[in-house]
């Protein structure tokens, strides 16, 4: 399995441009002193057509506000990587290891956890 | 099992039953050996194997890739629904990935059971299950393109 490129993914890298390639300690606070939401961080992987698609990336560190949903992760993915976009419809999201229902009520992600994108499966 | 980081990852599964996703071909006998049992009537298996044609066109070689720790997981959840369905001795179910040859298997299934039908519906069952449920992808590489594949067991049961 290819999981060696790891892509930053964000609130640092558009709010800095790029100057900053260490993740912000989230007890540090921000420099502006704004008071700001926990951050936490969701590995999400993309496999086999949806890798592919988002240019061979396999797996995105999503450093986001405590609170995301499932399907909001996944919306931040499909605008970072807008050819995924064709294959949205078709996706079906699992997180730890776990089909998420698309039909149950939102979900939301903790820090830590593994979000995968699932194309439609193909084994057999 | 342990995943890649370390995460211990639930069994759910009879732990005799074997289960393994591997980037070799399949040993065949090995698994038919790993659910014979003196007190079963029958072994039933189930193999697929790679085609080498779709619609017309030649394919030359397949490409198989799993997500892992949740294949594995599924796979015993598998397992564990065919035993609560159906009386069964011992059960393996093992896919391959990477490049597969055509014509070779990608997938094996083997059950014991005391009496046949109960193996031979298991066997049914459990390749049915593996094709809307494990998470695994599958590319054909033509002559002149290549395509993944999507299995319609998957496609039905996601269809919002």
């Amino acid at each position: 399995m290819e999981l060696n490129e790891v892509e930053r993914s964000g609130e640092e890298e558009e709010e800095a441009g790029g100057a900053h390639h260490q993740r912000r300690r989230r007890q540090g606070g921000s420099p502006s002193g704004r008071t700001e939401k926990k951050q936490i961080t969701v590995r999400a992987l993309l496999f086999a057509h949806a890798r592919e698609l988002a240019g061979g990336v396999s797996e995105v560190s999503l450093h986001i506000d405590d609170g995301w949903t499932t399907a909001q992760c996944l919306e931040n993915i499909l605008t970072r990587f807008p050819a995924l976009k064709s294959l949205a419809s078709c996706l079906t999201l699992a997180l730890n290891d776990n089909y998420v229902d698309k039909n149950a009520p939102p979900m939301l992600v903790k820090d830590g956890d593994e979000l995968a994108l699932i194309p439609p499966i193909s084994g057999g | 099992m342990a995943s890649a980081d370390g995460k211990v990852v639930e069994e759910e599964g009879v732990e005799d039953d074997v289960v393994e996703i591997k980037e070799k071909p399949l040993d065949i006998m090995r698994y038919m050996d790993a659910v014979r049992d003196s007190s079963a009537g029958a072994i039933a298996t189930f193999s697929g194997t790679t085609r080498d044609t779709f619609e017309g066109q030649e394919v030359l070689e397949l490409r198989y890739e799993a997500y892992e720790t949740m294949a594995y997981r599924e796979l015993r959840k598998i397992c564990q629904a065919a035993r609560e369905r159906w009386e069964l001795k011992r059960m393996a179910v093992a896919h391959r990935t990477g490049v597969v040859p055509t014509g070779q298997e990608s997938v094996f299934i083997a059950v014991s059971s005391i009496h046949r039908q109960d193996a031979l519906k298991a066997c049914q069952f459990v390749i049915d299950e593996i094709k809307a449920s494990v998470p695994i992808w599958k590319k054909e590489i033509y002559n002149n393109g290549e395509s993944w594949k999507q299995n319609s067991e998957f496609l039905t049961r996601n269809t919002t």
